[in-house]
């Protein structure tokens, strides 16, 4: 789960989370809604560092991308996808 | 063509002209959206409830909605969320709800679920809801919309516009933008529910036979699969956010509004979407006041046809518009530069406790009554903060002994966490703070005022003490003084003169910020304070802030002068430090005696 700790750390420092540890974030629990109660800016903020990091590619469907960006659990999903892809 | 919006229903049109379109590229077709509307205005007619709000996601629904309600001679209120505890509060405005979330309920109150797939709504085939509108005429007179505003009070506030002031603002809407927008499909990244979503992507489209996209867009990617030309209603938000790694696009037309665009962005999306956004400057009790076009290298903001602007000797806008009911002057909380001649203006600020956050207006008394409502909260205080990329809310809060308690159990990163997810259904997301610090009294002037940059000074960024960056614990946290005046004593007042020299790897760069680092200004404060005990043999303990100002950065390798005062009488610490001869900052202080 070094990938989930991974994406947690990119997420806190990305958002600013001050003094949050990858310890604090449930890797199932939402990102947007309940849990973290992050907003769309941090969806977009979130969606630039992701692509950065580790150079994946957002579904221009959007149901596809709020799949993917619905959890911590989700996004290393699509990490390892493409990272098996690369 | 232009049509009214009272003719929208009625006029005789192709019904397989298409009046909006799904992303999966499907087109809705006119017959579609006239039997929708149709068969959900019959349903509204049984209901004796009049005020219906309006909670969607979807821009065609929101007009099915809007024009079932107009046709059944409903009240439309747009309390522009989803939230359930944010509505429950608004419930005084509305009698009954109809949405496309599908587990939206309050409770006693009729809830109609409109959803794409729902037979009833959308029968396979039928063309009644065409023929049945056709014949009437409709009259829209005593109808209104009611949207809400944050005031600087902290109560949203309804703002009700009638059809009549909507016409109007979208006639002249429609005779500036008509001939941007032909031939393209509109798609909006901002939510239909509030005004200028709900003209831009709703009410304009169908006035000038333009389809419009059912769907928001939330990031860069979604607007490549859209099939031909784009015209986008869209805010600084998203378009500050645009990835310069994707191939460019080439969209007829970019409208912008809720913020300003700064030069810097309105480039990049030129490069990237093919043209530069034009920007449209209003608000939801103005509706739309100037406009400014990115294409030419012109600042200024140009009044709307039919508007007038004036300003009074503060610099405060006041306007009289078409859009505003009885003709009166609207005075307006945004600061102002008139140029007389011209009649255009530069847009300077705001004026009071209101401020933007990524477009969203936000009240800081709303959100503070909101804190000063929680269990164990004693006092809140929130100012603005400026992360490196974005402004967030910091928040400070005195408590009560048993919330204390919990402080001091989860530690403060996930009592901040917790106190995020309660105020979740309270607040818009945006206006939740991010950064929170527990004090034992909120520091006020002698008059009781609160002075936003002392309040600030609570938050300048910590160097990160995460395990991650174990450095930050051998740092030091003073810089090397290559020279000292001796101290001078006159009277009651001493002072000193430090030469400092800041090195890369004091404490206070690490992690402030990762690329640029600076000097944060409470280790300017830390320093002061510290140099005058051990110098100057004043206290160490900071009792107020009179005042700090904070000028120029200061870098790894500068070189500083810091000078310092302490009054023993009043126990007044003033520091300046200098750059080259230049101040960088200055500060006056009380020490607590």
């Amino acid at each position: 789960m070094k990938l989930h700790t991974e994406i947690k750390q990119l997420i806190i420092d990305t958002l600013n989370l001050e003094g949050l540890a990858p310890g604090d974030i449930d890797a199932e629990a939402p990102l947007f809604n309940e849990g973290l109660g992050l907003d769309s800016i941090d969806a977009l903020e979130l969606g630039l560092a992701l692509k950065k990091k580790y150079n994946i590619v957002i579904s221009s469907e959007s149901s596809e991308a709020r799949k993917y960006f619905s959890s911590v659990a989700r996004l290393a999903e699509l990490v390892s996808m493409h990272q098996g892809r690369a | 063509m232009v049509l009214p919006l009272t003719e929208i229903l009625s006029a005789q049109l192709p019904l397989d002209a298409p009046v909006a379109w799904r992303p999966d590229n499907s087109r809705i077709p006119r017959r579609q959206f006239l039997d929708a509307t149709s068969a959900l205005a019959a349903r509204l007619r049984e209901c004796p409830e009049v005020r219906w709000a309006l909670c969607f996601e979807d821009a065609f629904l929101t007009a099915v909605a809007t024009f079932a309600c107009l046709a059944a001679q409903k009240q439309i209120v747009m309390p522009g969320h989803a939230q359930p505890e944010r509505l429950r509060e608004q419930r005084f405005f509305f009698d009954a709800l109809l949405t496309d979330i599908p587990l939206l309920e309050l409770e006693n109150l009729l809830v109609i679920h409109l959803s794409n797939h729902d037979a009833e709504f959308f029968p396979e085939d039928s063309f009644q809801g065409a023929s049945s509108l056709s014949s009437s005429v409709f009259d829209f007179s005593q109808s209104t919309v009611t949207f809400f505003t944050s005031g600087s009070t902290g109560i949203p506030k309804p703002n009700v516009k009638t059809i009549a002031q909507l016409e109007i603002e979208n006639q002249i809407q429609a005779a500036c933008w008509a001939g941007n927008i032909q031939n393209s499909c509109i798609t909006g990244t901002t939510s239909p529910l509030h005004l200028y979503g709900f003209q831009f992507r709703v009410l304009l489209p169908l006035t000038c036979g333009v389809p419009f996209n059912t769907e928001l867009v939330e990031y860069h990617e979604q607007l490549h699969a859209i099939p031909g030309p784009v015209s986008l209603v869209t805010s600084p938000a998203f378009l500050k956010r645009l990835d310069p790694k994707l191939p460019e696009l080439r969209a007829s037309f970019i409208l912008s509004a809720g913020g300003f665009l700064s030069s810097a962005v309105s480039e990049q999306a030129r490069q990237l979407l093919g043209i530069a956004p034009f920007e449209i400057f209003g608000s939801t009790e103005a509706g739309a006041i100037a406009w400014r076009d990115n294409n030419t290298e012109c600042q200024h903001w140009t009044p709307l046809p039919g508007v007038t602007v004036s300003a009074d000797a503060e610099g405060r806008l006041a306007l009289r518009s078409p859009f505003l009911s009885g003709g009166e002057e609207l005075v307006t909380d945004d600061k102002v530069q008139l140029d007389p001649v011209a009649k255009t203006f530069l847009l300077l600020g705001r004026l009071d406790r209101t401020l933007k956050i990524e477009e969203k207006r936000i009240s800081l008394p709303e959100v503070e009554k909101v804190l000063l409502s929680l269990p164990h909260v004693a006092d809140a205080a929130v100012v603005p903060f400026e992360t490196q990329t974005r402004t967030i809310l910091a928040a400070l809060l005195v408590l009560d002994e048993a919330g204390l308690q919990e402080h001091a159990l989860l530690g403060n990163a996930r009592y901040l966490l917790q106190l995020r997810q309660r105020l979740r259904t309270r607040l818009e997301p945006v206006a939740i703070p991010r950064r929170l610090k527990i004090l034992s009294a909120i520091p006020e002037s002698a008059q009781g005022k609160r002075h936003t940059p002392t309040l600030q000074a609570f938050f300048e960024t910590q160097p990160s003490q995460s395990p991650t960056s174990g450095l930050a614990t051998m740092a030091p946290k003073f810089p090397h003084i290559l020279s000292q005046t001796s101290a001078a004593k006159l009277g009651r007042e001493s002072t000193i003169q430090l030469s400092l020299q800041l090195g890369a790897e004091l404490l206070w760069f690490q992690g402030h910020f990762e690329k640029h680092p600076i000097l944060p200004g409470v280790a300017q404060l830390n320093w002061a304070i510290h140099y005058a005990q051990k110098f100057l043999s004043s206290p160490g303990k900071l009792l107020r802030i009179e005042s700090l100002k904070f000028k120029k950065p200061l870098v790894p390798g500068d070189l500083v002068i810091l000078a310092l005062r302490h009054t023993s009488e009043n126990q007044r610490l003033d520091f300046v430090y200098t750059l080259d001869g230049e101040t960088v900052s200055l500060g006056k202080l009380t020490l607590a005696p």
